[in-house]
């Protein structure tokens, strides 16, 4: 009885050859179906997609870019720039239509000859195109 | 990364000269699909043969498998391991076909001598007297060692890979091959 060596080795030369017409007729038609096979974008976005679904954490970060992107145009949770020049267009023609505005601040007045100043308020000016300047 | 997954009695330079091959078939070269044919046309004969023992079915096996991969060259197990991807998707064939004309048995078309695949100008495939016997001991293993020795023995595949293949335990595979050795120990 041969050894398990002899065996192995035995079994491992034991081969099965192809001869032309093998070849020829595997060829031709692994090349027709080559050919006839997906274009190469379709192949290109099929290799993306493979690439993708291949592992696991290719996977779930396509999702979690998805599911991101999703939200942030759902939720627009950092305000809507949409319609923004056309909101700061309104505040404008408000503006210009209002003709007037309020400035206030901190007044303090000091009379001649003194250390302290005599008068500290808070004072508020009202501009307008159609009434003039007013402080109090 | 992909290196160290798999170095079927090879190196490094096999598995990068599969990939550029694989990479070349991508991008449309056909010359790159003859020349991964001729580069495994014989191991994956002779797992098919081994699994089957019938030289029609390992020749339409093969053909099977190198037509799919054909249309599928993009499959990305093919680039990380083309030889082990190529030599899984054989067997697999393999025992499907085997399942298949167990359960739909079909008449074989054998010569009336003894061997049936020597110097018969009629036969394709090219086997020696060895080799058939080799075959035809093979044969009579249950199938589930019969595929873990030529797996490993033919296909040149390590334990561990079959393991995963199969989705089996490395002890269950060692298992299998030592017992289907012996008993070819016996045949041969």
């Amino acid at each position: 009885m041969k050894s398990s060596e002899q065996v192995e080795r035995i079994v491992g030369q034991a081969r099965l050859k192809a001869d032309q017409a093998t070849d020829t007729r595997i060829l031709r038609d692994a090349g027709a179906a080559f050919v006839e096979s997906a274009p190469p974008a379709r192949r290109s976005r099929l290799i993306l997609w493979r690439f993708i679904m291949e592992s696991k954490v290719t996977r779930y970060s396509a999702a979690a870019v998805v599911a991101l992107a999703a939200a942030l145009v759902l939720l627009s949770p950092f305000g809507t720039s949409r319609n923004g020049s056309v909101v700061l267009a309104d505040v404008a023609d408000k503006v210009n239509e209002m003709g007037n505005s309020v400035l206030t601040g901190h007044r303090t007045v000091w009379c001649q000859g003194q250390e302290e100043p005599c008068l500290k308020a808070d004072a508020a000016a009202y501009v307008s195109s159609e009434h003039g300047y007013m402080e109090e | 990364m992909w290196l160290n997954v798999w170095l079927p009695r090879g190196s490094e330079r096999v598995v990068l000269k599969d990939a550029r091959l694989v990479h070349r078939l991508r991008h449309g070269d056909v010359d790159a699909l003859h020349q991964i044919y001729h580069r495994y046309k014989d191991d994956l004969l002779t797992v098919a043969m081994a699994i089957l023992n019938d030289s029609h079915g390992a020749e339409d096996c093969v053909h099977d498998v190198f037509v799919h991969f054909a249309t599928t060259p993009a499959d990305l197990r093919a680039s990380r391991n083309l030889r082990g991807y190529l030599i899984r998707s054989v067997a697999n064939r393999a025992k499907n076909q085997l399942k298949r004309e167990r359960s739909q048995p079909r008449q074989r078309i054998d010569e009336p001598d003894g061997c049936s695949q020597c110097d018969n100008p009629v036969r394709r495939l090219m086997v020696t007297e060895q080799s058939m016997q080799v075959f035809e001991a093979l044969a009579k293993l249950p199938d589930e060692q019969r595929e873990v020795i030529s797996l490993h023995l033919h296909g040149q595949m390590r334990f561990r890979e079959i393991a995963d293949a199969l989705d089996l335990s490395i002890n269950t595979v060692q298992s299998r091959y030592r017992y289907g050795i012996e008993k070819l120990r016996a045949l041969l």
